[in-house]
């Protein structure tokens, strides 16, 4: 058998299509444990949290909506990988609309702005040189910031990151090249970069 | 400051301001999902409600509000696992018939998400609440384009057991998409007719990209796998396939679903951690890593029960190519061919028949 010419020819031998129901001789694994899931991973997605919304209260609370989202369909869910890649767009999602919350308030009820000196408490104990990092980054565009928090944080791939975000790969690969050239451009005026 | 500085400052920072709000010795509070009343989109303390939850019913008249939290919509929405239902505020199409205003309503849910990255052989799946008796006006309400040019796609209906009601549709062009393509669906079904008595109930969207075109053929007298992408033959790997006993189906099978580590059971056997595994069919033929079987694999013994056996290398190379979608060819397996309900069988069948439309008249 040769393998050209195969990708070309679509038509299927026999268009004789039956419908069938096929009887189950593999179990289906059991499903995913979420009190485990919650136990090991609860470290790791308020963190992940709070690098995106600032403050522990509300990453707190963002992660716990995103296992009662989980929740709802976990007696569906049988692979513990794509529980925690749902588990992280639920954190992304749920900490987008926190910043939009946020942003209402203020817009509205004109009250003083609680997020931009939210992480202040824990920063103050931050070397200078990251308490810079972390202040240009939280300047970036929403998603430049979400890409490279995915990226130096949570340690996923162009590919992962395209999946959390639901955007294509080359989207990531341009938002963290235009996040990273800012950085690197802030910084620098920072004095940080010491010598080219 | 060049790159890697920057790569280091910026792992370092994210690092030392994650573990600073959140200590290691932190214990996690107890979790509200445990709490009697949760994922019923309760009040929190302050009330403040945090879960927007929307009943499908509720949403459609709720296109305005919808809008305002797509993304909450999007992880706490009312629906089943990667299932993307949209909005669209669309009118009837003008070719399509208007439901009488006292139908029974139907609603139709889709399979696939939103962003997501699919192999070329990837079927639109759509799960209907009711058995609908006239698919003609859906068929016209659906409209494709692949990177902005309409394709021609066309429904196939069969009664459905997989969980989300009595009837599924699948929606595929005469060959498989386009690779490295966005494609958009849009199914204004809303007030559409479903057939005497029947009308939709909401209008949905879909956008999708396909990735390389990946193949893998599975040649049954030569043992081997060959995988091509976008037309270059990328690798050939040794495999076991079913014994004579539980032969493996033969025909087109698409990828329906990818897993790292996943437990297995059947007559005989119990593996709870079998790796790289991608599934086939619902029957349960997988590709799958057998390390256990290296010998029958090196030999071209074919002796699972109608899995594809692969070792653990190659099941790994494979995983890391492949998109759910991609379609594996099994020309000259001994089992039973495959039909379309045996998986995604949507490629056994030929383009004259799905225009059918199947169980329901398209045409």
């Amino acid at each position: 058998m040769t393998t050209t010419g195969v990708v070309a020819v679509w038509e299927p031998v026999d268009g004789d299509a039956r419908l069938s129901a096929v009887p189950s001789a593999v179990p289906s694994p059991p499903p995913v444990d979420l009190r485990v899931l919650y136990d090991t991973h609860w470290h790791r997605l308020v963190r992940l949290a709070v690098l995106l919304v600032d403050d522990v209260g509300s990453a707190e609370d963002v992660v716990q909506d995103a296992f009662v989202a989980l929740h709802r369909k976990a007696g569906q869910l049988r692979d513990p990988d794509a529980a925690i890649g749902y588990l992280r767009t639920s954190v992304l999602n749920l900490s987008r609309s926190v910043l939009r919350r946020r942003g209402v308030a203020r817009k509205h009820l004109k009250v003083a702005e609680p997020d931009g000196t939210a992480g202040a408490d824990h920063e103050v104990l931050l070397r200078e040189e990251h308490r810079a990092a972390l202040a240009a980054v939280r300047a970036l565009p929403r998603h430049q910031r979400e890409v490279l928090t995915l990226r130096y944080w949570s340690d996923l791939s162009e590919r992962e990151i395209a999946e959390t975000l639901g955007i294509s790969p080359g989207a990531v690969k341009s938002a963290a090249s235009r996040g990273m050239a800012t950085l690197s451009r802030v910084l620098r005026a920072d004095g940080l970069g010491g010598d080219e | 400051m060049n790159d890697d500085d920057l790569d280091r400052l910026l792992a370092g920072a994210f690092d030392a301001r994650a573990r600073a709000a959140v200590p290691d010795d932190t214990a996690p509070p107890p979790p509200r999902f445990a709490e009697p009343g949760a994922g019923h989109g309760r009040r929190r303390a302050g009330g403040r409600r945090m879960i927007r939850r929307l009943a499908p019913a509720a949403a459609a008249a709720a296109v305005v509000a919808a809008i305002s939290v797509g993304a909450v919509l999007a992880t706490s929405g009312d629906h089943d696992s990667n299932i993307a239902s949209r909005i669209s505020a669309a009118a009837v199409p003008a070719s399509a018939v208007r439901a009488a205003p006292d139908a029974q309503p139907v609603h139709v849910k889709l399979l696939n998400s939103d962003g997501q990255t699919y192999g070329v052989g990837m079927p639109v799946i759509a799960y209907f609440s009711r058995a609908i008796t006239d698919a003609r006006s859906f068929q016209r309400a659906t409209t494709v384009t692949v990177n902005g040019k309409p394709l021609q796609t066309a429904w196939y209906f069969e009664k459905s057991d997989a969980g989300h009601g009595p009837l599924e549709a699948h929606l595929r062009p005469r060959a498989p998409w386009p690779a490295h393509a966005a494609v958009h669906v849009d199914i204004a079904a809303r007030d559409v007719t479903a057939g005497k008595g029947l009308g939709f109930d909401d209008s949905l969207t879909l956008d999708f990209h396909t990735g390389a075109q990946n193949v893998l053929l599975v040649d049954d007298t030569t043992h081997e796998l060959t995988l091509t992408s976008d037309g270059k033959v990328v690798g050939k790997y040794r495999v076991s396939l079913g014994a004579r006993a539980t032969p493996t189906m033969s025909g087109d099978k698409v990828i329906m679903d990818k897993g790292k580590d996943v437990a297995m059971s059947g007559p005989g056997y119990r593996d709870e951690h079998v790796k790289y595994t991608q599934q086939l069919t619902y029957s349960g033929e997988y590709l799958h890593a057998a390390p256990w079987n290296a010998k029958n694999i090196a030999e071209g013994n074919d002796t699972s029960n109608g899995c594809t056996n692969l070792s653990t290398k190659a099941a790994l190379a494979l995983y890391r190519v492949t998109n759910i979608g991609d379609i594996v060819r099994y020309p000259n397996a001994d089992g039973p061919k495959m039909q379309l309900g045996s998986g995604y069988g949507d490629w056994n069948v030929t383009w004259g028949t799905w225009l059918t439309g199947g169980a329901v008249p398209t045409r």
